[in-house]
């Protein structure tokens, strides 16, 4: 008896061990999580999840597509070898995150993955892609969590170009408590990691400057009647309510906002989910005064008149938002840590170590990227860009641009 | 007493340990909500308002199933998707009246064109997936018809994906139709108003319909028996083909009003709004059509008023969140008592 469960014993730290050391040699390469072999020739594969669908953040096709615009930038190879961008749809939900990335994750050619857009696709999705050594670089997931130095083992292999919501909450509870002057505010989150951490972030923040939270709500995506919510938050009487929830409850809560006795003066605050032409339309003629913190496009480097230009040359349309130069930064991060660890043997075969791949973008630094200069954290953190307050000026949905509608009123 | 006890078995106890239980927490909760003194009696009538409206539109969708049901004993699941195409119809109707400037300067005349484009809208789609999924499946007794409305909601979804794109549609404005107006004090939208009246004008017109006129009678003729209609001369596809028009342009009146309240739509609304719509059926007694309307009011109301009378009063941070767990389980609690729903299943026990 005492045998059989020895060798079971030993069976089972064996095959502990074998999962959790892949160490692998290939040609000139040796590395602790395996290495990718790509023969001469053949593409070096990006694996890519956004969200592609979803009634309200496809922002995830201007994502991949600032992406294929930084491959493009670089000649459309690296070290000789073509990049190639495999898009994935993770819509902005855990279930399209875990799916998209379990997609990429069988493909055991890809190196790296950008993305996802949201921060409940990246809590499925990073582990699954990390488990097999492929490091993530989220392009829109911003939840203070993904990166918290008390983070799960799966998400060591997740970065982010976008900036940490913590950044984003400490800026909008400055603006309301010092520029505004507001003392009491509400807040009202979806349910969703993104929204919750950053409700909860822009509270702390803004209790510690002095301010009051007086109501903290919450909705789910799918509601479309708001007014009961809208009601107990008006009992409060809140100066200001925050609330960076996606676009259709967005439209929601704007049209019926007004309809809530004690509500019509007071000041929303949106966050950059709806820094999109969408929000126009779903809101209508209330979207003139909503106001959104989101990237301050404007102040990113210099470039991105640039990429904007070759964007809209190449889609036929201009980029919403923000998105496309995370997306843009995303690819220029990975292609610039695969020509660091890439490397060639005598048939001209190329190796990437997928340790070193990582190590190689954490250490990121000051890497000159369309949203600033690119200096990842330990945790992962290499978001750049800065926020500002925007504000929409008019409801006619064409006329979409920031800088014009909406327009940058903070800083 | 006793002799309840002798004759109860478990279940019976467990049963009623339920009931005193559910009871209990809904009377603590009522309780706590109406001392909480959060809303105002003010608040609690808009409340009421607006879970009659969206109570409305629920139990038109209803209607669509429980004809389906009545008819073919089988769940048309793509009834929601239904609505969501007549909803789409309606928007470019309405966009192409607002483009003349019909629709802000004449809503009255406006609004009944958008739900007739709905309508249309409704009725062809529920036309075209009669003939072309569940014709095939009329004497075949299995599990394949459902599974193929399960199949052609999908392939609704997502061919509207693809025609008109995910993002958020939003319908123009009706002009005066968008304001507000003073009711007893209360100020109540006025599409709210409008949404529920026209709601129950068309629900009215269908239960004439189905009560009085020769098609109704062949209709309930064929839902109580197939074969025997048949025998008696009803030409029984006929019957088939009209309920699901008329269960379409129901469901495009659905979606039309759902916008008019709303004003935003998208491809994928049809999923959510159909179990609502397919909940309110059950909750009402399927295959009854008052039943239908009975069970969305209920629905609607329990949605509106349930957060605030019900979970306020057990102090929850933010109750709306359980909004749904609400109206589904008064479903769950409505299925385990009363299987057979609030008005129970016309002539079930005539069919027995």
């Amino acid at each position: 008896m005492n045998r059989v469960l020895l060798s079971a014993a030993t069976l089972a730290a064996v095959l502990l061990a074998g999962s959790g050391s892949r160490a692998e040699t290939l040609g000139p390469v040796t590395d602790a999580l395996g290495v990718v072999k790509i023969a001469k020739g053949q593409p070096i594969l990006i694996g890519g999840y956004s969200s592609q669908s979803g009634g309200d953040t496809n922002q995830g096709i201007d994502e991949l597509r600032g992406a294929e615009i930084a491959i493009k930038d670089a000649g459309g190879k690296v070290l000789g070898f073509p990049v190639k961008l495999l898009g994935e749809d993770a819509q902005c939900t855990a279930e399209g995150g875990q799916t998209a990335a379990t997609k990429l994750a069988g493909n055991k050619q890809i190196v790296a993955v950008l993305g996802p857009s949201c921060s409940s696709g990246a809590r499925a999705g990073a582990p699954i892609l990390w488990k097999l050594g492929i490091p993530s670089v989220a392009i829109g997931a911003t939840a203070p969590a993904l990166t918290a130095t008390d983070r799960p083992d799966g998400f060591k292999g997740f970065l982010r170009v976008v900036p940490n919501d913590l950044k984003s909450a400490a800026f909008t509870a400055s603006y309301a408590y010092d520029k505004l002057g507001v003392k009491t505010a509400a807040t009202i989150h979806d349910g969703s990691p993104y929204t919750e951490q950053l409700v909860r972030a822009f509270e702390k923040d803004f209790t510690a400057k002095g301010g009051t939270i007086v109501a903290s709500e919450a909705v789910s995506p799918t509601d479309t009647d708001l007014r009961p919510v809208l009601t107990r938050i008006a009992t409060k009487k809140p100066e200001l309510i925050f609330t960076p929830v996606f676009t259709s409850t967005i439209g929601f809560l704007m049209r019926q906002k007004d309809e809530v006795v004690g509500l019509a003066g007071t000041k929303v605050i949106g966050g950059e989910g709806v820094f999109s032409a969408n929000v126009i339309e779903a809101v209508g003629p209330k979207v003139i005064g909503f106001n959104i913190v989101g990237p301050s496009t404007d102040l990113f480097s210099e470039r991105f008149p640039v990429f904007v230009k070759n964007f809209t040359a190449e889609y036929g349309e201009a980029p919403i938002g923000g998105f496309s130069a995370y997306g843009y930064d995303a690819a220029l991060l990975t292609m610039a840590a695969i020509k660091e660890v890439g490397k060639t043997d005598a048939e001209g075969n190329l190796y990437i170590g997928r340790k070193a791949l990582h190590d190689a973008m954490m250490a990121t630094k000051t890497l000159p990227g369309l949203t600033g200069a690119l200096t990842c954290d330990v945790y992962g953190d290499c978001g750049a860009a800065t926020y500002a307050i925007w504000e929409f000026t008019s409801d006619d949905q064409s006329s979409f641009a920031p800088g014009t509608n909406p327009k940058r009123i903070f800083p | 007493m006793s002799e309840w006890l002798r004759r109860s078995t478990w279940v019976d106890h467990v049963l009623l340990a339920i009931r005193i239980s559910v009871a209990a927490l809904v009377l603590v909760g009522l309780a706590g909500g109406l001392t909480a003194g959060t809303y105002s009696a003010a608040d609690f009538v808009s409340f009421t308002m607006f879970g009659l409206t969206i109570g409305s539109v629920y139990a038109l969708i209803a209607l669509g199933y429980t004809m389906v049901y009545g008819i073919l004993r089988m769940i048309n699941f793509a009834h929601g998707d239904v609505m969501m195409i007549g909803s789409f119809a309606g928007l470019f109707a309405a966009g192409a009246l607002n483009d003349v400037g019909l629709l802000s300067a004449l809503p009255l005349l406006a609004l009944p064109l958008v739900l007739c484009a709905g309508m249309a809208g409704g009725a062809a789609m529920s036309l075209i997936i009669e003939r072309i999924a569940y014709r095939p499946f009329l004497h075949v007794r299995s599990l394949a018809p459902l599974i193929c409305a399960i199949g052609m909601s999908f392939v609704l979804q997502y061919a509207a994906r693809g025609l008109f794109g995910t993002r958020n549609r939003a319908y123009p404005g009706f002009g005066w139709m968008e304001g507000t107006v003073s009711l007893f004090g209360l100020i109540v939208p006025i599409p709210q108003i409008v949404a529920f009246v026209a709601a129950l004008i068309v629900l009215a017109g269908l239960l004439a319909l189905v009560k009085l006129s020769p098609l109704g009678k062949a209709m309930r003729a064929v839902a109580e028996d197939r074969d025997a209609a048949a025998l008696v001369g009803i030409n029984v596809g006929a019957v088939i083909v009209a309920t699901f028009a008329i269960g379409g342009a129901m469901a495009g009146v659905a979606g039309v009003l759902y916008a008019l309240v709303f004003k935003q739509i998208t491809v994928f609304m049809g999923f959510a709004l159909g179990i609502k719509g397919f909940a309110a059926a059950i909750l009402g007694g399927i295959g009854n059509l008052g039943g239908a309307l009975l069970g969305g009011l209920v629905l609607g109301l329990a949605e509106a008023l349930g957060p605030a009378l019900i979970l306020e009063g057990f102090g929850l941070p933010a109750p709306y969140q359980l909004k749904d767990v609400i109206g589904y389980g008064m479903l769950v609690m409505i299925l385990i008592f009363r299987p057979q729903g609030l008005l129970g299943e016309r002539l079930a026990s005539k069919r027995a």
